[in-house]
């Protein structure tokens, strides 16, 4: 006869047994899959953006194209923070949680997440081979730069590194015209030092951290090298501390000696607020900041390519900018083929240029200092380099972040710098060396 | 001379149980029937433990199961994955070689262990502050409400936030320069996280301040527990607050002092990291750079989770190896 306290064991033991079940069973169980058709009949895609939606002010209208011409078909937006981005992204990649669309530049920041990207190029259906042949720049976007070898991305805007400057500050200053050799820029600093104002400001646009030196990077190469040896820095024939390069990074540091530059050029936050407000006369960034700069400097806005040379060398850095990828594991890469599609059509051009950013096909109007951008790329007294920092192997580009920063300030010597720099290169497997790209 | 009868003792004059005297009356139980009564007295506890056992055991098998699945089985896995260069999809086991290339890597290694050192070396100096502002609130100095009060809060914090807040007053143009030029000590005013002397400091600065709460209310607890009639005869004795501080509350409080220890030798190498990220990315250059940010930079930034993996396996070894010896420092000393 079973008593009361053996009923109570049993409630014990059936009480462990299903919590002990149920446990099991949770952590087995998959979790609800993401996106995908509902019972309703509509679709979600999730797309991921680098940075502010202020930085990338075209993705909502995109998003608002598409979702027009797709109805029940909906795109969520999600933005996620430039300091990790593509922290994340690898982290979501990964575990196979990727949201369907995500925001990807060319070259080496391609080929770190390449593996988990569909092969447009393998779909074929809604971004056909010869669109694909068409997009600018092909070569970066594709597997190690090899064309034909998969595409994983879609550029979908044309980008400059470059300079602002204000106009008004500049003629206070007495300043004519535009620096174009490194003389002439130390020559202008005084000038716009003396009416109360930081000749180049720094910081690191308030990510935390310290400012971001790649894209002057690229002029500084560009400044000493021809782009016909790019290739070498990425296989070690050509040498990152040559005595050329040093040189040029001597110069660059010497802006920060020079009171060019903020004395905490490391870690301004307020950096871009200071060049929107008048307080700093030039700032250096690149072609993606004009919508944000335009609002409040207005027709006192205007561009220069760093004059990164001793003779006035006349150079332009250009590539394609933010494009948008589809992750392997999404289950809408037809839909989300579709969206990359739709940024190739000439209403995706539209709304990006409505924007104030630059479209990667010609024949748009655009704001007045994007047609100077691309005119100076097209003047065939220009030199068009490409953005280094794109072509670079991530663990080199990682090293150069942080010790061009310090070189910059005089925490390192400029030969030091360059040399952490080269030995990062030579660390790196023979198989992580003999990648090139078609530049 | 005859012993007390209670007290029977050896023939040496130590007490051993086995010299004592038969009980004159037999125990309550040896009363009972003899089989009914002998098979309660041996039988039933032993029965009963086991079943209790095996419930208990069921009962504490989901804890275990999650333990063994959140924690041991990715700790088996990244000692594993230490031991290959796995990019997250692919891994090829190329063994110990992993451990010397990174020693031979092009970050520096070294730097990034001596900030780890650094970590580790601050710690005493944030617990003996704790242990201080702890000791000051047992003996109700003034304010002693207030502080009791606020003194938790950073704890409330997130390491994000914290980050954010210190990293504006640290800042060129942030609070601590402005009171610097404010008392007339401008010539001081510093770019306190651009520069790698003081980047660090002020990093640890910062999570000294956001471990103090929590230090502060475990010596607290432990203050708790000393009895008041200590301190009396202390003071009795003509100890100054000093002297109590230093031979009577201390040597009680080893064992709470060796808690904190872990506690922010734990957050130290894992907490820290919110901080890092926050306010300077692991710079200028790699004056800030731990194991832990470097991890997350091999793995995230760079994709190279096999030497991640192998970052991860030497800070787990050196935290081990600390918290062990912390153990044993604060096991020995409360046997003192």
């Amino acid at each position: 006869m079973r008593t009361r306290s053996s009923k109570r064991r049993g409630a014990r033991w059936l009480g462990a047994a299903l919590l002990t079940t149920s446990l099991g069973l949770t952590a087995c169980s998959t979790g609800p899959s993401s996106g995908g058709g509902g019972s309703s009949g509509k679709t979600t895609l999730t797309l991921w953006v680098d940075g502010a939606i202020s930085g990338s002010p075209e993705v909502p209208l995109q998003v608002k194209n598409f979702e027009a011409a797709h109805p029940g078909v909906t795109i969520q937006t999600v933005v996620k923070p430039s300091a990790n981005y593509f922290a994340a992204l690898h982290a979501a990649l990964i575990s196979g949680k990727a949201p369907d669309i995500v925001s990807l530049y060319a070259g080496s920041y391609l080929n770190t997440v390449e593996p988990y990207l569909q092969d447009l190029n393998s779909a074929g259906q809604a971004l056909p081979s010869a669109t694909l042949a068409k997009v600018p720049d092909e070569g970066v976007w594709t597997k190690s730069g090899t064309v034909g070898s998969g595409a994983y991305a879609i550029p979908e805007s044309e980008q400059f590194y470059n300079g602002y400057y204000n106009k008004e500050l500049f003629k206070k200053a007495g300043i004519t015209t535009l620096p174009q050799t490194w003389s002439q820029l130390y020559a202008a600093c005084p000038k716009l030092r003396a009416i109360g104002v930081t000749p180049i400001v720094y910081g690191n646009d308030g990510n935390g951290g310290e400012f971001w030196p790649l894209a002057e990077w690229s002029y500084l190469l560009a400044g000493a090298t021809p782009v016909s040896s790019w290739n070498g820095f990425l296989t070690g024939t050509q040498q990152y501390n040559s005595p050329e390069m040093v040189a040029q990074l001597t110069a660059w540091a010497q802006l920060f000696k020079n009171g060019c530059a903020n004395s905490n050029a490391l870690t301004d936050a307020n950096n871009q607020s200071e060049f929107e407000h008048g307080k700093a006369a030039m700032i250096i960034e690149g072609s993606w900041d004009t919508p944000i700069f335009q609002p409040f400097l207005k027709d006192n806005l205007g561009v220069f390519e760093p004059p990164y040379s001793r003779d006035g060398k006349q150079m332009i850095v250009e590539l394609a900018g933010q494009g948008f990828g589809v992750s392997k594991s999404s289950p809408n890469k037809t839909l989300a083929e579709q969206f990359l599609a739709s940024i190739l059509t000439s209403s995706g051009q539209t709304a990006l240029v409505k924007t104030g950013q630059i479209p990667i096909y010609t024949g748009y109007p655009m704001p007045a200092i994007s047609q100077e951008l691309l005119q100076t790329a097209a003047n065939k007294s220009y030199q068009v380099y490409p953005m280094f920092d794109n072509y670079m192997q991530q663990a080199v580009a990682t090293v150069a972040n942080k010790v061009l920063d310090q070189a910059f300030v005089g925490q390192i010597t400029p030969q030091a710098a360059l040399s952490q720099i080269e030995s990062a290169l030579q660390d790196l497997p023979a198989d992580q060396r003999s990648a090139t790209y078609p530049i | 001379m005859t012993q007390p009868p209670s007290r029977p003792a050896s023939s040496s004059g130590a007490v051993t149980f086995s010299d004592a005297a038969a009980p004159e009356e037999p125990p309550p139980a040896a009363k009972l029937p003899a089989g009914r009564g002998s098979r309660h007295v041996r039988s039933a506890p032993v029965g009963t433990f086991q079943r209790r056992a095996w419930t208990g055991f069921l009962f504490a098998l989901p804890a275990m199961v999650a333990v063994a699945g959140i924690m041991l089985l990715p700790l088996f896995q990244a000692a594993y994955y230490s031991l290959t260069t796995w990019d997250g999809i692919t891994s090829t086991y190329i063994g110990f070689s992993a451990y010397s290339q990174l020693f031979f890597h092009t970050v520096d290694i070294g730097q990034i262990l001596e900030n780890n050192a650094w970590v580790v070396i601050s710690i005493p100096v944030g617990l003996a502050v704790a242990m201080v502002a702890a000791f000051l609130t047992a003996t109700r100095a003034v304010g002693w409400k207030l502080f009791r009060n606020v003194v938790f809060f950073p704890v409330a914090l997130s390491w994000v936030v914290i980050g954010i807040v210190f990293g504006a007053f640290l800042a060129q143009d942030g609070g601590l320069n402005a009171l610097l030029r404010g008392s007339g000590l401008g010539h001081l005013a510093h770019d306190w996280l651009g520069s790698p002397a003081t980047a660090l400091p002020a990093l640890l600065l910062t999570f000294g301040w956001a471990m103090f709460g929590i230090n502060t209310v475990i010596f607290i607890s432990g203050l708790a527990t000393i009895p008041p009639d200590l301190f009396d005869a202390a003071r009795v004795d003509g100890a100054g607050s000093l002297r109590v501080l230093l031979h009577v509350v201390l040597p009680i409080m080893r064992r709470f002092v060796g808690l904190a220890f872990v506690v922010t030798l734990i957050s130290g190498f894992t907490g820290i990291f919110g901080l890092i990220f926050v306010m300077t990315s692991g710079g200028p250059g790699f004056s800030t750079t731990t194991l832990e940010f470097q991890v997350y930079q091999e793995a995230f930034s760079l994709g190279n989770f096999g030497t991640a993996a192998a970052l991860g396996m030497v800070l787990f070894a050196m935290m081990a190896v600390l918290t062990a010896v912390i153990g044993v420092i604060s096991g020995r000393s409360s046997d003192i």
